[in-house]
């Protein structure tokens, strides 16, 4: 016996001898449909409320601002430029979370693709939101910071950012690494970790 | 999807069920939730894609490139180490008999070689395995024929050595 034909033959064994599987019922496959819905929605909640918790947090902050300083002109410009600068950023990134959590197979009269075009997409799905993402952080990150540093110190610090420069550079400098802490973890579980795995498989595909 | 469909779906799953167990054996052969989890992944995708379902192939080569494609961009849930539960249940089972027990361990040091894969030689291995000829496998893997029968030498070579060095170890 060959060693080759070992291996086949161990397997053909095992088979052989392995138990028929337990069919599917109508009704295990309805709790296993309901139960990945549940968590589909649950990963994607998740993930729009990682995105656009900063959004949230500065929407907040400005309407309170808003409501609370009406009839003081340069807060209620500051509060509306500020929301008016993240409503489009706000719109791009959800249009961006839908193309990426809408499956490929939702796709009317698409056909299940094989291996090769699957990694290849999933990754060029991924990292392209990734990269939007990236891109969105880096504006968006430091832009905000600056706009609750430079609302908070005029209305809550006397003499404002003008007599306390240091100060309020030291507040934007804390509160933007601290959203890049965050970011980056949340980045690396979600980006960083399966575009990793992705590329590795995809290499593993085009090496041969 | 309606009753009617869904009838023939099951159907046409339970007669080709084994195909997922055996996708998900070979990706997680270690951890029974990873395994679950995945298992709970590829009937999910097969229910949602099975209406775009055309009959252009055969219903078993649709099955494995749906639940391959889920088991190789599955994210795993986490890092952490499984436990090692195959070989206490495969011993579990087994009855009493030396022979018998041999056989259950060289099943084992088989899906351990095939655990040591990356995963798309997993799937060349097991589509090889479950008798698919190199046109079917590079239909479903998206490689080119000549890819994978040289993929195929180059992983039966390493099977080989792996299967061997492990038989080795055992009868030390």
């Amino acid at each position: 016996m060959t060693p080759r034909d070992e291996i086949e033959n161990v397997w053909k064994k095992g088979k052989a001898r392995g138990a028929d599987p337990v069919p599917v019922t109508g009704k295990d496959l309805q709790a296993i449909i309901s139960s990945r819905v549940k968590k589909e929605i649950k990963i994607v909640s998740q993930f729009v409320w990682a995105a656009i918790v900063y959004q949230i947090i500065l929407y907040s902050f400005l309407t309170h601002t808003l409501i609370c300083h009406w009839g003081d002109m340069q807060i209620m410009l500051l509060c509306v430029a500020g929301g008016a600068f993240y409503v489009p950023l706000t719109v791009a990134l959800m249009r961006r979370i839908r193309t990426l959590y809408r499956r490929p197979s939702e796709a009317p009269g698409s056909p299940v693709p094989d291996v090769f075009r699957k990694v290849e997409g999933e990754y060029a799905r991924v990292a392209d939101f990734f990269r939007f993402k990236k891109r969105m952080d880096w504006i968006g990150v430091p832009v905000s910071c600056a706009i609750i540093v430079l609302v908070t110190f005029t209305l809550f610090v006397e003499g404002g950012i003008e007599r306390n420069p240091l100060k309020s550079l030291l507040a934007f400098a804390v509160w933007v690494g601290l959203s890049l802490i965050a970011i980056h973890a949340e980045n690396k579980k979600r980006f960083i970790s399966p575009l990793r795995h992705l590329e590795l498989v995809l290499n593993d595909l085009k090496r041969s | 999807m309606r009753a009617e469909p869904e009838t023939s779906f099951l159907a046409n799953l339970n007669q080709n069920i084994r195909i997922v167990h055996q996708v998900c054996h070979t990706y997680f052969p270690r951890d029974a939730l990873e395994r679950e989890d995945l298992f709970q992944d590829i009937m999910y995708q097969l229910w949602k894609s099975y209406p775009q379902f055309k009959w252009e192939s055969k219903f078993s080569t649709w099955m494995y490139k749906v639940a391959l494609n889920m088991a190789i961009t599955h994210i795993r849930r986490s890092t952490r180490t499984p436990r090692n539960e195959e070989l206490t249940e495969s011993v579990a089972r087994a009855p009493d008999i030396d022979e018998h027990m041999s056989r259950e361990e060289e099943l084992y040091l088989l899906h351990e070689a095939i655990a040591a894969l990356t995963d798309i030689d997993k799937a060349i291995i097991l589509l090889h395995l479950e008798d698919h000829n190199y046109d079917e496998i590079a239909c479903i893997t998206g490689l080119t024929r000549t890819n994978v029968s040289v993929r195929l030498v180059r992983i039966k070579r390493t099977l080989k050595t792996t299967f061997k060095e492990s038989n080795n170890a055992k009868e030390e």
